[in-house]
């Protein structure tokens, strides 16, 4: 029975409204996403651009490196400047970031305290620059510098070494879905699920988590810290939903993951945009997809103000629940 | 509807591609499968001979249709000569004529033909043949009368006891032979010893007492074609006309022997080749050799008549060695159907959708063991210097380039080895494209790197496994044969692949990514 036990009973994904790749890709993210409009969001510069004029927070811009004969002027660049991050424009699942604390003549601190001579430090640009860590593993990218972030004090006990973020899937503008992404001492600091991360999923309406899985398994404690991860209030979290929501609308997508970064200081900002959201979500939240965006597919006219779009989401999500 | 759109398209595709098929096997007769029982063959002749200083003329016998083989074209290889296709009762010939043509000469004729099945020959009677023998019984009777030789006594003897001790055609047909064979027997003996021609044969022997006996017989001189006799020495054999049709009987018992495949060269006592103004008598050979494609070529042949567009159509208009490239392109897509399911509706991760088909073509040329050792070992080799040259701080094209052109030298080595060994693994080798498996060794070096060895090796496994799945798919022969005669197959994959494009259900796999939505809800930690 041990083997039957690891795989659903077919009935069983249908049963729970359980969104499947092929259906992702086919009822939602090719009808309502057009491809051409996937580089607004596969460029952390445009995003950047977009989320300005849209009144969004964002980690602000302190350097770009376009191309390789800017490598050597990056000591001079970063000089004096603390707290940053390097990561590619057109990076994808977290590759080739960089977190600093700051430099010196020698080479660059890591926030985890290693250090890197500027040899190394170039070296990694240049890879970036050749995009080695970009969207289709081919071509070139930019380096980017930007402001680092510093995570709610909340997740002192929650996010080993790694940045924390929340991913809220918005559909048609209306928050649907969302779970806080933790990294672990196995994950590597990051927050990616299938390297071990901790997915917790989200109460929507009010920011309570629920559950956590780590490699497809219900967690109580956070394998690290052995916190309790479930119960937890998340900080701000109508400013989270007033991001996602807003962000969304400022997008030409209609069915876009929205990773955000409970900061310290800034509260909610926005780390990045994805025009094809996974759909481990569903594994974190114990709940299927597509019971409320079909729901949501079917409305004729969706409200123009963020207020009322957040209040239809908590209704869906509590409709859905019983 | 979009739906309603997708499953019309596919069913015209398939409709389409299904109506042509049919029209095709049912209307031309073309064969479903590679092997079919009907066999075709070529029969090729070389008359050598030495010219004199005077004109030059050789005739020589040629294949004729038989019960079971029928003749389906002749041609002549022979520069410089007149050739001339002649047809009479003792067999066609074909005549080679120059004005002069001194020094050794090699002239070839091809004759193709395919082998029936003889049951199906219909026993529509044609007339009896005209029996002509010195010895017919009127003319026995008479010479018995005034001048009773030794051997007409031994001959009336003979006949005589075999018609009283048999029944019918047939049956005097074995009595007749049988008595024949024992050359102990002194009537036989006289026989052989005081006729006029040469009957020491027993092929001859009968055939002459048959004529005598009224029965229409005749000697032939033939090849039996066997699939797997490259060259073929005539030989001669007996015929007798029973039951409405000439049967093949052994000389030696009498009874209907004619199974195999026999294609008749000359009848009677026309030699096999004749020369005029030559050197000495010219000298023939026979080659016979099976063609693969037996019925095939034979519905080609019919749908030239009848279907022109499709014949026009037809891949088999192509040079041969376009044709071989086309055999293996027309699998590709087949490969890549496969591969489409198992990425869409099993969830198998591979690295893009063409590696995994490719070597799985590779695999067809090479073997499938072979070719995931070689695959693997590649590979490993390739992950091997990226990581060395990663070290080095290298840039990633400058790094990629550096690991195709060892990835490169590898191939030639395994080449060069593979010939010193014997095995044949030079094609396969071009069929793994190098820029791709440059490309898998970095992409993969990369994920390595990124998200770990664990989700890397999953991936290549799962384009080694899918590559193997493809293999076991397009290495069927008939599969092959399929896709390569009847190219509106093709459009069936199309339709296969737009359905598949359609598909919105669960991959397999996510029934265990998802294996926790398996237990009943509200069970343990389902509580908010």
């Amino acid at each position: 029975m041990a083997l039957l036990d690891r795989i659903a009973m077919p009935w069983r994904l249908s049963e729970n409204r359980i969104l499947g790749i092929n259906g992702r890709n086919r009822d939602y993210v090719a009808p309502f996403n057009d491809r051409r409009y996937y580089k607004l969001v596969d460029d952390k510069l445009t995003t950047k651009a977009l989320a300005q004029k849209a009144g969004v927070s964002v980690p602000k811009l302190i350097e770009r490196v376009d191309y390789t004969g800017q490598v050597k002027a990056l000591p001079q660049m970063l000089k004096g400047v603390r707290d940053f991050v390097i990561k590619p424009a057109r990076g994808s699942g977290g590759g080739g970031i960089l977190v600093a604390d700051g430099t010196d003549e020698n080479g660059l601190r890591k926030a985890s305290g290693k250090r890197m001579t500027w040899d190394e430090v170039k070296f990694h640009v240049n890879n970036i620059l050749s995009g080695m860590y970009s969207l289709g593993g081919d071509g070139s990218d930019i380096a980017i510098v930007e402001e680092r972030l510093y995570p709610h004090s909340i997740f002192k006990t929650l996010a080993f070494s790694g940045v924390p973020d929340v991913r809220v899937i918005v559909f048609r503008g209306i928050p649907v879905m969302a779970m806080l992404r933790l990294p672990t001492s196995e994950s590597d600091g990051k927050a990616n699920l299938h390297t071990g991360g901790v997915g917790v999923g989200i109460d929507l309406p009010t920011g309570v988590t629920t559950r956590a899985v780590q490699h497809n398994q219900t967690i109580e404690q956070h394998p690290d810290f052995l916190t309790d991860l479930t119960g937890l209030q998340l900080p701000e979290w109508d400013a989270v939903l007033e991001l996602a929501t807003n962000i969304s609308t400022a997008v030409p997508l209609g069915y876009v993951g929205v990773d955000i970064v409970i900061d310290e200081e800034r509260g909610p900002t926005l780390l990045e945009l994805n025009a094809r959201p996974g759909i481990a979500v569903q594994i974190a939240n114990r709940r299927g997809l597509s019971a409320p965006l079909s729901r949501i597919k079917a409305l004729d006219e969706i409200s123009e103000t963020p207020e009322e779009r957040i209040n239809l989401a908590a209704e869906i999500w509590v409709s859905d629940a019983s | 509807m979009v739906r309603l759109e997708v499953v019309f398209v596919v069913l015209a595709l398939i409709a389409v591609s299904l109506a042509i098929f049919f029209y095709k096997v049912v209307e031309l007769g073309f064969p479903t499968e590679p092997d079919s029982r009907q066999s075709e063959y070529y029969i090729e002749a070389r008359i050598r001979f030495t010219g004199g200083t005077g004109p030059v003329s050789v005739e020589a016998a040629m294949p004729t249709s038989a019960s079971n083989f029928v003749v389906l074209e002749t041609d002549a290889l022979a520069s410089g000569f007149g050739v001339l296709e002649q047809d009479d009762d003792d067999g066609d010939t074909m005549l080679f004529e120059k004005r002069s043509a001194q020094g050794d000469q090699t002239v070839f004729y091809r004759v193709r033909g395919y082998r029936i099945d003889s049951t199906n020959v219909s026993r529509s009677a044609a007339d009896r043949p005209v029996v002509n023998s010195p010895f017919a019984p009127d003319l026995r009777e008479r010479a018995l009368r005034s001048d009773p030789t030794p051997f007409l006594l031994a001959l009336d003897d003979v006949i005589d006891l075999a018609e009283r001790s048999s029944a019918d055609d047939s049956s005097l047909v074995r009595r007749l032979a049988l008595i024949l064979a024992d050359t102990r027997d002194e009537r036989v003996e006289t026989i052989i010893e005081d006729a006029g021609a040469d009957l020491r044969e027993p092929e001859r022997r009968l055939v002459t007492l048959l004529q005598a006996a009224d029965i229409p017989a005749r000697r032939v001189v033939g090849l039996t074609v066997r699939d797997d006799a490259r060259s073929a020495t005539p030989r001669q054999a007996v015929e007798t006309y029973l039951d409405g049709r000439w049967r093949r009987v052994s000389p030696r018992t009498g009874r209907i022997e004619d199974d195999d495949i026999f294609v008749p060269l000359a009848y009677g006592d026309r030699p096999l080749v004749t020369g005029e103004g030559t050197r000495g008598d010219p000298e023939i050979n026979f080659s016979v050799r099976s063609v693969v494609n037996n019925r095939l070529e034979h519905a080609l042949w019919t749908s030239s008549n009848e279907a022109p567009f499709l014949s026009w159509t037809s891949l088999f208009s192509l040079p041969s060695d376009t044709q071989l490239v086309f055999r293996a392109i027309f699998l590709v897509p087949i490969g890549a159907l496969v591969i489409a399911f198992l990425r869409q509706v099993v969830g198998l991760s591979t690295f893009g959708t063409f590696m995994p088909v490719l070597i799985a073509l590779s695999f067809r040329e090479i073997g499938l063991w072979n070719g995931i050792a070689l695959f693997s070992g590649l590979v490993a080799a390739g992950l091997g210097l990226r990581a060395y040259f990663s070290r080095l701080h290298l840039l990633l094209v400058p790094r990629l380039t550096a690991v195709l052109a060892i990835v490169t030298l590898l191939m030639a080595l395994i080449a060069l080895v593979g010939n010193a060994a014997q095995i044949p693994i030079g094609l396969s080798i071009s069929l793994f494209p190098l820029v791709i498996l440059t490309m898998t060794i970095e992409r993969m070096s990369i994920m390595w790197e990124e998200v770990g060895a664990r989700e890397a090796l999953i991936r290549g496994a799962g384009s080694i496994l899918s590559a193997v799945i493809a293999y076991m798919i397009i290495s069927n022969e008939r599969i092959e044969f399929l896709a390569f005669v009847f190219p509106e197959l093709m459009l069936i994959v199309v339709g296969l692949a737009v359905l598949l494009g359609g598909y919105n259900g669960y991959k397999l796999s996510e029934y265990i990514r998802f294996n926790m939505f398996g237990a009943k809800p509200g069970g343990t930690g389902d509580q908010v």
